[in-house]
Order: structure tokens, then C-alpha cells, then sequence
């Protein structure tokens, strides 16, 4: 078994970043296309690892090095918990080489060990980040014994573990149950979205403390921690009273939990993708009258349909709009009324209003179904370059499902926002007007980044709008840095948010017609 | 007759200078059924490639129906009809919808699309599946399905890239008679196959490439004169290799 499970587990690393193109590809463009992702790729790390250790550092020097190891373990968690949960079912079940590998002679537990694995490796690699820098700053400024750095290091590979583990369950959970309906993609993606809210919201909850916890961080740390993650309070004992006991059980119960998903996944492998690939079939069809529509509409509505066929590239896309709409009706019908006097008393309603343009902007910068649309097309391009229809066609449709995704949740958002929110007649024709600037950057710059970057060679879609998708990972750096950016020029600058604010959406807009314009100028080819 | 198809001085460099095709001219006339012959890697499916306009290429001319591919490309695929070797088609939607997109894009009239589905479905034994997800069909329905979208435009040029893999007996019956019948209405067929029975049968002229390089080009009668298609081809990659 092990190795047969070293090959499969081979064969998807070559796949992963690209690494067996960079090494064996004779097309120059190829290499440097790879060469300039591993690019951006360590530029991202590093950019994190950077922030992660000032971060770290700031904390050390203010007295709370004792909390940093907790802290990066329960963000390390909770990342992992987030991030995992969409690749659930599209890294473990339905993969397209599933036939092909299922014909080998090698036993499902192989296969669902290798696959388990990468996606182990993928967290690995997040988890490092997160708690590398900040286990060195902790060491530096604490000296803790020896004992206490093995901990330490045990805690880098075993921390993904039981939330990666959680979140393939729940993503396994709602594959099973989704199978059994004939609309399973929509089931799927509606059931998808409530968990994501739910881990998201969970986490909000477990990192928001008030004014008598932030002025403990150790205690309240622990506090939190224990409420809503148990197993890290295992870690935190074990490195804070050189509890060997408290770490040993942390390491098993991290060590089981994964054989345990492996063993009963590996068990019901055959069923559940038997279940995902079969289909609903009737062979009864009558010829009816067909309506015509132009090439746009007809590239439109087939890009709904990819849309709403594929579970991880709606909840990836559009998660960011189904958010604002969520924060949104929380802000009108369960925001209590005592909070928004609280608000008024302390002074922050006018930094509100100012900012509101920009906040709406943010959650507008994290929805981009454009990113990936290409590279969703796979080894259908043939058809998209074969149609008798200019590029730019194609490209609009795109765009223009994504607009379609975010302008009316946007507008209704930011009219719930309005009613609770009192603001001036120019503050509310900026909360419409600037995130429907950021809404055609993002639609643009995805495309554009996804002309430069194509992923078609992908095996499942989740290679295709996350793992090692260039593509949306620098759309979504780009539309963070447009919107991040004002953002905290404001909160520095608040006597000039306004020039700000317009200044800054007037460059984007400028950007937006540059990249537009050299879009346009790109043809399609295989 | 007319040519339908013009390639000029066609050549296409991979990088590391590798010509993947070098130099091939050739034409394809009006009522023509041209087959287009070569072992793997010869360059058949980067020269149909070209022709249909979804790969680029560096040198050379290639017109459809006197209109260049480079240079006019919409106007050109609006004349083209083409099938690759594998025809991955869009699984999340259904074959009804794909056959009504693929109109939409070719621009038949919408009181045309029915009676046009309706012919060439029902040739296939298609009909019945067409409300179904195209991910339900199996490998060789695909293929019907991608002939019946291509069919529905009535292309001037048809390009197939080994058209007969994965068709049961009687729908590649069928594919031969509507061949013939798209031909004789004036259209031309370009296609590459490995079945040389059938390109002996079918084929009004032949083109044999070896390593990108055009070897033999002409009628049927003329390359194969009293031997089979098999014979000829095999003799003359062996001389090419010899050399």
C-alpha cells in the first residue's frame, strides 16, 4: 500500500503548483508563465510571513509574548478550518481522473490517504506561515526549556489536522446528503454557503473580546480558546506548564481524528462518488419550439449555468457579497438599537458614514466569478475559440455575470445599510457609486489576470478556482490592495477621506478602462 | 469548383525552434471529401488546428472561402464547422441547451433550429437524451452530439479530426452518408483519420504528412493507383524514414 499511495500521492504533486511544467515543459512562454506564479507565490508568503512576524513582535515587546503561540495555533485553525471547507469536496470526491485512478489495482484507502494528504500539505504550508515567525518571536523573547520547543514544533504539523478534518467532514456530510436530490449542485451550494457563514461567524466570535479581556490577552486567550476550540487549550497547557500528558493527548486525539475520517471516507469512496457522478436521466425528450438569443446572451446564460453547476467556484466567487448581504440584514434586524446610541455617544457615527463607501467597497473586492472563468473552460475551449464570435464577446459575458453577481445584492445591501446608517445626500450617492467602480475593477482585473494566467489542464474544479490558481489569488491580492489601501489612508487621514475616497476610485477607474482596453485586445486560442 | 479551402507555405514552430509543420500548402475544393493522413505527431491536428482559427500560427496564408483565417477570423469560423478528436462538451448543461447555444452563435434562425435538431438527431438516435445533462452521456453520444451542433449552421467547410472514434456502427453509417450529402450540396471535408479503409472508401483525395512535411497529395486514384491506401501509406513512410 505505501507505495502505491507514494506514487498517486506523486502524481497530484506534479499537478499542484506547476512545478513538472517548470521542469519539463520545452515552451519558453510556459516556463516563464511558471516561473513568474512560484513568483508570486513566494512573494505572498513572504509578504504574510512579514506581517505575521511584525505582528509578533509588537505583541513580544508589549508584555503578551505568552499568548503568541495560542494565538497563531487558533488562527492557524481557524484558517485552515475556512479554507479547507471549500476544497472538501472537490479535492476528495468527483475528481475527473477518479475512473483512472479507481481502475488501478490499489485500494481505496491508498487513494483517499494521498488525496487527504496534499490537502494536509496545502495546510502545512499556511500553517507554517502562521505560526513559523511567531514560534522564533515566542522562543526569542520567552526562552522557554527545551520541552517546550518540541512542543512547539510538534504544534506546527499537528495544528491543521483537527480542522482540516472538521471541515472535509462537514464537506463530505453535505456531498452525501446534497446526492440524494435531483438539484444537487444548488442543494449543495445553498448548504455550502450556511457552513461557511456559520465557520466564519465562528470565528468572529471567537476572536472578538471586550475592553476587560484585551487588557489580559493571556487569560482571555485561554478563555476563548477553551470555549471554542478545546484541543488548543490541550497545546496551550502543555507549553505553558511543560505538560507532557496534555501534549500527548493534543498529538493522538489530532492523530486519530484524521485516521478515523480516513478509514470511514476510504470505506464509503466507491458509494459517494457513485452517488456525485451518477446523474438523473430520462429518455423521453420531445422537440418544442427553441428561443433564439444574440452571441452574448447565449455566452451569458451558459456562463450562469457554470456558475450555478459548480459548488466551489459559486462559494468561492461570490462568498464576499453573500457576506455583505448577511452583515447588512444583521445590521437592520438584530442590531440592537442601544448599540448604535453607544456608537453615537463615543463619537464614531461620522467616521462611520465617511468610511461606509469603502467598507462596502471591500466586500465588493472579494467577489470576482472572473478569476477562474477561463480557466473553468478547460478542454471545453475548444468551443469558445471555434465559435464564430469576436474575443471581446466572450470576455463581456464574463464580466457581466459577475456584475450581475454583485450590483443587485450590492444595491439592496447598501440601501439596508442606508436605513439604519443616517447620511448625507453625497454620502449616499458614494456608497452606490464607489463599490460599483471596485465591482467593474474586480470583474475586469479577474479576467485580465486570468487571460495572463489560464489553468485548463486542472483535474478537479477546486485546482481551478483555488489550489494554485494564480489567477484569483492575485485577483483577489489586487482587489484587497484597492480596497484596503483608502481604507486605512482614511482612518490615518480622516480630515481628508473625502479627496481620498474620490481620488483613489478615480485611478481605479482609470485602471479599470486601462486593463479593459488591453482585455479587449487579446484573442482567444487553445 | 471553387477552393474552399486554401493553405499557403502553413508553417508552425513549437518553441525550440521544432517545426511542428513545415511549408504545406494545399487545397480543398467545393464537393470535396479530403482526408488527411499521418502517423501521431505528424502535425494533423496542428494544421486542423490552424485552419479552424483556435490556434495561432507564425508563417504562411490559410483562407476560407478566400477570407483569412489570420485576418478574419469570425468570418471565417461563421463558414466552419469542427470537431476535435475528443469533443469535451459543457457536462452542466443539457444536450437541447448545447445544440440551441451552438445556434445561437452561428446565428440560425430560430424557426430553422427545430427542424434542423430534429433531422440530424433523430438520424443518430439522439433525440430522446437531448434533455438530458450532457455529463450523463456516454463517450460516443458526445460525439453525436457535438456532429448534430455542427451540422446545424450548414458550414461551407467541415474539419474533423478523427470523426469516427468512439461512433457505434450505425451512427458512423450515418456520419459517411451525411458527408456525402453535405458535399454534394456544395460544401467541403477536411478530416483526419487513422481508419484508412475508411478515408479509401469515402475519400475524393488524400494527403499523407510524415513529420510535418507534406509527402503525397492528390486524388485517391493517384496515390494509390492499384494498390490499398495502407500499402501506399506504409511504403512511404518507410522511404521517408530511410531518407
Amino acid at each position: 500500500m505505501k507505495g502505491k499511495y507514494k506514487y498517486l500521492l506523486r502524481m497530484q504533486l506534479y499537478n499542484l503548483f506547476g512545478i513538472n511544467r517548470l521542469i519539463h515543459s520545452c515552451d519558453k512562454q510556459e516556463k516563464q508563465r511558471s516561473a513568474i506564479v512560484a513568483a508570486l507565490g513566494l512573494a505572498a508568503i513572504a509578504i504574510l510571513a512579514i506581517y505575521i512576524t511584525k505582528f509578533s513582535n509588537s505583541m513580544a515587546k508589549a508584555g503578551l509574548g505568552k499568548a503568541l503561540p495560542t494565538l497563531m495555533v487558533v488562527i492557524c485553525s481557524l484558517t485552515t478550518l475556512t479554507l479547507t471547507f471549500v476544497k472538501s469536496t472537490g479535492a476528495l470526491i468527483g475528481l475527473k481522473d477518479y475512473d483512472m485512478v479507481m481502475s488501478m489495482p490499489v485500494n481505496t484507502l491508498s487513494i483517499v490517504t494521498s488525496r487527504v494528504t496534499l490537502l494536509y500539505l496545502i495546510n502545512l504550508i499556511i500553517g507554517f506561515i502562521a505560526m513559523l515567525p511567531s514560534s522564533i518571536i515566542y522562543i526569542m523573547y520567552e526562552c522557554p526549556p527545551i520541552c517546550s520547543c518540541l512542543f512547539l514544533v510538534g504544534a506546527l504539523f499537528l495544528a491543521p489536522i483537527i480542522p482540516m478534518i472538521i471541515s472535509l467532514s462537514l464537506g463530505v456530510l453535505i456531498v452525501a446528503v446534497s446526492s440524494r436530490s435531483r438539484h444537487k449542485n444548488i442543494f449543495s451550494l445553498v448548504l455550502s454557503t450556511a457552513a461557511v457563514l456559520m465557520i466564519v461567524f465562528a470565528s468572529a466570535k471567537t476572536l472578538s473580546m471586550d475592553e476587560a479581556q484585551i487588557t489580559n490577552l493571556g487569560v482571555a486567550m485561554a478563555e476563548t480558546v477553551n470555549k471554542f476550540y478545546p484541543p488548543a487549550i490541550l497545546f496551550t497547557n502543555a507549553l505553558l506548564h511543560n505538560d507532557w500528558v496534555c501534549f500527548v493527548i493534543f498529538a493522538a486525539v489530532s492523530l486519530l481524528s484524521g485516521i478515523a475520517f480516513v478509514t470511514i471516507v476510504s470505506h464509503y469512496y466507491k458509494t459517494l462518488n457513485t452517488a456525485v457522478f451518477s446523474q438523473y436521466e430520462k429518455k423521453d425528450y420531445k422537440m418544442g419550439a427553441l428561443k433564439a438569443s444574440s452571441p452574448f446572451m447565449a455566452l451569458y446564460k451558459k456562463e450562469f449555468h457554470r456558475l450555478s453547476s459548480c459548488t466551489i467556484y459559486a462559494l468561492n466567487s461570490c462568498i464576499g457579497i453573500v457576506l455583505l448581504f448577511v452583515v447588512a440584514s444583521f445590521t437592520v434586524f438584530f442590531m440592537p438599537p442601544t448599540l448604535w446610541q453607544q456608537v453615537e455617544v463615543m463619537g464614531n457615527m461620522s467616521a462611520i458614514q465617511n468610511i461606509m463607501p469603502i467598507a462596502l467597497a471591500i466586500f465588493v473586492s472579494m467577489a470576482s466569478t472572473t478569476a477562474a472563468s477561463l480557466s473553468l473552460e478547460g478542454k471545453n475551449r475548444w468551443i469558445m475559440c471555434s465559435v464564430p464570435t469576436q474575443a471581446r464577446t466572450v470576455y463581456n459575458s464574463k464580466i457581466a455575470v459577475n456584475l450581475s453577481v454583485i450590483l443587485p445584492v450590492l444595491y439592496v445591501s447598501t440601501i439596508l445599510i442606508r436605513i439604519v446608517i443616517p447620511c448625507s445626500l453625497m454620502q449616499t450617492i458614494l456608497m452606490f457609486l464607489i463599490p460599483t467602480v471596485y465591482a467593474f475593477f474586480i470583474s475586469v482585473l479577474g479576467i485580465y489576470l486570468n487571460i495572463k494566467f489560464p489553468k485548463y489542464d486542472w483535474t478537479s474544479e477546486y485546482y481551478a478556482v483555488k489550489g494554485g490558481a494564480i489567477s484569483v489569488l492575485a485577483t483577489a491580492l489586487g482587489g484587497m490592495a484597492g480596497s484596503l489601501t483608502p481604507l486605512y489612508l482614511c482612518i490615518i487621514f480622516p480630515h481628508y477621506h473625502m479627496i481620498i475616497m474620490l481620488g483613489i476610485t478615480c485611478l481605479i477607474l482609470l485602471a479599470t478602462l486601462v486593463i479593459y482596453h488591453k482585455v479587449c485586445q487579446t484573442q482567444l486560442y487553445v | 469548383m471553387n477552393n474552399v479551402l486554401e493553405i499557403k507555405n502553413y508553417s508552425k514552430v513549437y518553441s525550440g525552434n521544432k517545426k511542428a509543420v513545415d511549408s504545406l500548402n494545399l487545397i480543398v475544393k467545393a464537393g470535396e471529401i479530403h482526408a488527411f493522413i499521418g502517423h501521431n505527431g505528424a502535425g494533423k491536428t496542428t494544421t486542423i488546428r490552424a485552419v479552424v482559427g483556435i490556434m495561432d500560427f507564425d508563417e504562411g496564408e490559410i483562407l476560407v472561402n478566400g477570407h483569412s483565417v489570420k485576418g478574419e477570423p469570425v468570418k471565417c469560423k461563421s463558414m466552419t464547422a469542427y470537431i476535435p478528436d475528443n469533443p469535451d462538451l459543457y457536462d452542466y448543461i443539457t444536450g437541447i441547451q448545447y445544440l440551441n447555444y451552438m445556434c445561437d452563435m452561428f446565428l440560425v434562425p430560430a424557426k430553422e433550429r427545430v427542424s434542423r435538431i430534429q433531422k440530424y438527431a433523430d438520424v443518430l438516435k439522439l433525440t430522446d437524451s437531448l434533455g438530458n445533462l450532457i455529463s450523463s452521456y456516454s463517450h460516443g453520444m458526445k460525439q453525436k452530439l457535438a456532429l448534430v451542433g455542427a451540422f446545424m449552421h450548414s458550414p461551407h467547410l467541415f474539419v474533423l479530426d478523427e470523426p469516427f472514434v468512439g461512433l457505434d456502427p450505425e451512427a458512423s453509417f450515418h456520419l459517411k452518408k451525411m458527408m456525402r450529402e453535405l458535399c454534394d450540396a456544395g460544401a467541403a471535408i477536411f478530416f483526419s483519420t487513422h481508419v484508412l479503409e475508411v478515408a479509401e472508401k469515402l475519400c475524393d483525395k488524400v494527403t499523407i504528412i510524415n513529420n510535418g512535411k507534406l509527402i503525397e497529395s492528390g486524388t485517391m486514384e493517384e496515390i494509390k493507383g492499384s494498390h490499398s491506401l495502407e500499402d501506399v501509406f506504409m511504403e512511404v513512410v518507410e522511404n521517408e524514414r530511410q531518407v
